[in-house]
Order: structure tokens, then sequence, then C-alpha cells
């Protein structure tokens, strides 16, 4: 039985436990429907007062903003176990995960999937959809939807790994670091344009969740080139992975687990 | 034989911030990055064969769970060197992994909303057991430490020590060369702890499991281990076989006799005088209670039959030669000498 494998069947244990819990599937798909639906609200009420957003018009922005919610819902679904690494760490599990046979990193990330995420993922296509019809790009990238959304996943993930693993050091029940990143990915919902340069150069290449959302919008909308968009979101997924790795590992040198 | 563990003046030292009692000193410590290093285990040194089965005891904070971290590859050590089947824990954890089976019996579980049965399936991948050797493991575990009844509920909803049961089972299914057991047997009643000691008795036997056993109840011990290592304040203070331990640390042992009748002056003038050879202390606590002192010289045997020969005795028994009277002691004289 290779690794994927063993994955696999983790995978697939771990989203038999969330089933578990039913009432909470339930409430959370509702949650970030409505999330997501106060967001899509915001926009409308910019759109009724002027035609484009910093130069993009309102299909084009659907493009950013259902590709954004498909991302996260994605990586919700698949790689959301790096939320509870604060608990993992602060009761001792991530004791127990370290004498396992397999790497640590991939274990705490598939171990906690979200269903609710759903709710975030179908608000996402929806809106990417409605984007689509309106402005009716070349039917071929919907095959590279995937490879966006996948990219833009790891994207997210790794720099929540990155920024998770200062939870070795600083131990306590906290995700507000975590949270703030998460926050913002957000930024990528909106024209990039509309943001100051520090902030454009800090999603497009520090914390690269741009690459993964604005660089496809763009070619969308028939600006960017097919060649970038099949390019750069890879690139950056590969990149941020192998940053969080290495962040990941050194890390865990400087685990001081907790007593008993 | 082979090498299991081998340990060369190992150490472990923590830095932690300083902090000061009071709410200003407190708040101060918050802003200053002044540390301090607390050494939890230090110059540790011992080998460890393959099949042995090893005791590791010490006091609350003696440094044994940082020693098992280290060994595990958990921590990494801050001193010296540690090969545990011949690889660094810390460098090689996987592989090392692949042939070590741990229980923390303070830790819980991950996935713990499925039931044991779908974890110890999970395990099953994950270790890559071969089919005849799951069928036994599994079919042992199920069957000495009785899970029959609660394979199937979730995890979360067991008990204590239903829980403990199926992190046993579970940390032995792949059959490892090598098994740390961190108080396997916290919370569970006699009968399960007994239980709990056949089942690492057979996986011992059927596959010569090398064991660290961690623990407080000492009797897992006595059913268990041939060899003792005895921490105390992170240094080791005793590394031999049990018996030598008992030899070396038991000071005596007491003869408690509860009387039939009460034993006049002349009687107990004549028990003294028969005994006088002996180095014994009699203490008559009650009327019908006496306790002989044996030193470790002294035969109890001998001195048994001189109070059976002259006292009417109701009951009889003999304390203190046990493990656990001895490192009480032990345990006692340490933090005498500390203070």
């Amino acid at each position: 039985m290779s690794a994927v494998g063993f994955y696999w069947a983790l995978y697939r244990t771990a989203l038999k436990s969330v089933a578990e819990y039913r009432v909470d599937f339930a409430v959370g798909v509702v949650t970030a429907i409505s999330m997501q639906l106060a967001a899509l609200t915001f926009y409308w009420i910019v759109f009724t007062r002027a035609p484009a957003l910093g130069g993009w018009s309102s299909g084009e922005v659907l493009f950013l903003f259902g590709l954004t919610a498909m991302i996260l819902g994605f990586a919700e679904a698949t790689l959301n176990g790096i939320w509870w690494l604060p608990w993992y760490i602060l009761d001792g599990q991530l004791d127990r995960l370290l004498t396992y046979p397999v790497n640590s990193l991939g274990f705490v990330l598939l171990s906690r999937p979200e269903l609710h995420s759903l709710g975030n993922f179908c608000a996402g296509a929806v809106s990417l959809g409605v984007g689509w019809s309106l402005l009716s790009p070349p039917t071929y990238a919907l095959a590279l939807v995937p490879l966006w959304v996948v990219s833009g996943a790891i994207i997210y993930t790794g720099i929540l790994v990155v920024v998770g693993a200062v939870t070795f050091r600083v131990v306590g029940p906290w995700v507000s670091h975590l949270f703030a990143v998460h926050q913002l990915l957000n930024t990528s919902r909106y024209p990039i344009s509309i943001y100051p340069r520090w902030l454009y150069l800090l999603v497009m290449y520090v914390l690269p969740f741009g690459a993964a959302v604005f660089v496809p919008a763009d070619f969308l909308r028939g600006h960017g080139s097919l060649w970038r968009a099949l390019v750069i979101p890879p690139l950056a997924a590969f990149g941020t992975a192998l940053v969080a790795k290495l962040a990941w590992d050194n890390a865990l040198r400087a685990y001081q687990s907790t007593g008993s | 034989m082979d090498t299991a563990i081998l340990a060369e003046s190992l150490g472990k030292t923590y830095t932690r911030r300083k902090r000061a009692d009071g709410f200003w000193a407190g708040l101060r410590a918050y802003f200053s990055f002044e540390s301090e290093t607390v050494a939890a285990v230090s110059d540790l040194s011992f080998r460890i064969e393959r099949g042995e089965s090893v005791g590791l005891i010490g006091e609350n904070g003696a440094g044994k769970s940082t020693t098992v971290k280290m060994l595990t590859g958990i921590l990494v050590p801050t001193h010296g060197r540690v090969e545990t089947l011949g690889v660094v824990p810390a460098r090689e954890r996987r592989k090392l992994a692949q042939s070590m089976g741990v229980v923390f019996g303070q830790k819980p579980q991950i996935l713990w909303d499925i039931p044991a049965r779908e974890s110890f399936r999970l395990l099953k991948v994950m270790y890559a057991v071969p089919d005849d050797v799951f069928r036994f493991t599994y079919h042992e575990a199920v069957e000495r430490l009785e899970l029959g009844d609660f394979l199937d509920t979730p995890v979360r909803l067991l008990s204590l020590g239903q829980r403990m049961r199926c992190d046993l089972a579970a940390s032995l299914l792949h059959a490892p060369a090598v098994a740390f057991l961190d108080e396997p047997t916290i919370g569970l009643d006699v009968l399960v702890k007994e239980r709990v000691r056949e089942h690492l008795i057979e996986m011992r036997r059927r596959f010569g499991t090398t064991i660290v056993l961690t623990t407080h109840d000492l009797k897992d011990i006595t059913a268990t281990c041939e060899r003792l290592l005895v921490l105390d304040r992170g240094r080791l203070l005793y590394d031999g076989s049990r018996e030598g331990f008992e030899q070396r640390f038991a000071v005596g042992r007491t003869l408690v006799v509860a009387l039939e009748h009460e034993a006049d002056a002349p009687t107990r003038r004549a028990l003294e005088a028969e005994l006088s050879s002996e180095e014994v202390t009699f203490v008559w606590d009650t009327p019908h209670r006496l306790r002989v002192e044996c030193a470790r010289s002294a035969s109890a045997p001998r001195v048994t039959a001189s109070v059976l020969e002259h006292l009417r005795v109701a009951d009889l028994s003999v304390q203190g030669a046990e493990l656990d009277a001895i490192v009480t002691r032990l345990y006692r004289s340490g933090k005498a000498a500390a203070e």
C-alpha cells in the first residue's frame, strides 16, 4: 500500500468522523452560504452605483469572487486540519502523531475536513458560472478551473502552515494568527487594482494567493495570456508548498511538547 | 544480542521565559526576553538489548516522559546521543516509527469520532501490516483485552479504561520491534490491568518485542519487566535487574503478627532472648499486635518459626520486600537527602 493509499484512507476516515455531527453540518452549510450571500450583496450595492470597480466590470469581479470562494471551500474540505494544530499541540495529540510512520504535516492537514465548506464551494461555483455566462470566455478554459482551485487551495493552506508553525513556539489555544491570514485571502475577492502597491506586492508575491485568483481571472476576462494562467498558479503552489514544508520541519525541531 | 536502544550522556534542557510572581512582575516578564534553562534529564547513559523488557520508574517530574520522548524522536535531545533500532530517532522518525509502538496513557486520540475498529483498519494500512500478522495481533488484542463489546462505539464515548485498552491494542497491531508504553495501565481496574500485563507478555513471547514501560503501578513492572531503570531528578539512580534492585535497596522486612492472646512478660522475654542473635527489633504495638522489624541479614524463616513457637498467632504477614515498599522508601530518602 502506497503513501497515497494511506492518505486516501485517512481522509475517508476523517470524513466519516465529520459525518458524525449532522446538525453541525447543516448549520455550517447555511452559515457559509449566508456569509457568501452577504458579500455578494455588497458587490450588488457597489455595482448599482458604479459600472466598474477599479476597471473590473461586475461579471469580471464575479470571476474573482467565484474562484476565491471555490478555493476556500476546496481547501476547507480537504486540507483544513491546520486550524486544529494549536489543540493538537496543547493536548498532546501531536506527540502521538509524531510516532506514526507517515508525514506529520500530511496527517494533520487531512485529519479534519470541514463539510460545511460545501456551502462556500457551491456559492463560488455559482458565481463563477454567472460571470462565465455574462462574459463567455473560451470554453476550453473550463478545464483549467480545477487546476486553479487546487493550486489556490495549496497556496492558501501553505501560508496557513507557515504562519501556524509559530504555534510550536507560542503554545495556546489561539488561531487568531491563522484567522488574519484567512482574512488576507479575502482580499482576492476584489480587483487587485484597487489596492495600494504594498498590498498588491504582498498578495501577488509574498503570500501568493493572488497568483491563483487574479492571474486566471485576468485571462478569463481577456487581458492576460493563457500561458500565464496555465503556469503561474501551479508554480506559486509548488513554491508555497516547499516553503511550508521547510517551515514545518524547522518548527518540529524546536518543538518542546507538553508535560507528562 | 543486538542493541535496541542506546543512550550516551543523553540530556534535555527546556528553555522558558523567566516568570515572576505578582501581577506587575508577571506583566514585566511578558515583555522581557530573559529566559532560563531547566534541565529535565541530564547525563543519561544506558543500553537496552533487543527483546529486553525494561521498567522506567521515578517520581513525578523525574524525567521519564522526556526520556521516552527523546527515545521515540518526538523531542530532539540537547546533549548526548541516542539511537533506537540503529537510527537517530529525531532524524529518521518515520523510519523508526514503522517498527515502533507507543502508548501515551495521558493523551487522547486524533481520530476521536470513529470507532476503534476503523482506527485499527486505518493503522493496518498505515503500517502496511501483513495479513497474517494482523490476524494474530488483532485477534489477540480483541480476545485478551476484551474489546469486543465496544469495537463499534466512537472512541469519544468510551470510558477511560476502554480507551486505554484500545490504545494499547492499537500500538501493538503491527507487532513492533520496540514498544514504549507510558503509563499504559492508568485508570484501569485490577482485573483489566492483569489483562494488559498478559497481553504484553504474550506479544513479547510471540514477537520478541523490546518493551520500555513507564508506570507508577509497580505491579506492572513486577509482572512484565526483568530490568529497572530508576530516574531521580533527571539522573539515572539505578540500572540493573529487578532482583538486584530489591537486594540493594531493600533494608529489610517487617513481620506483622496478630495475636490470639495477649503475651505475658515472661513469654516476650523468652522470645526476645531466643532471637537475640538475629538483627531484629520488637515493637509491641498493642497487646494483640506485634511487629518484628528484621534487618536484611536477619533470617525471616527463623524469626517466623520462633514467633510461631512462642506465641498464639492469629494471623501473620511479611511486609516491605515488595518493589512498592522499596521504591517508596527510596523516593522518601531521596527527598530527605535533597533537603
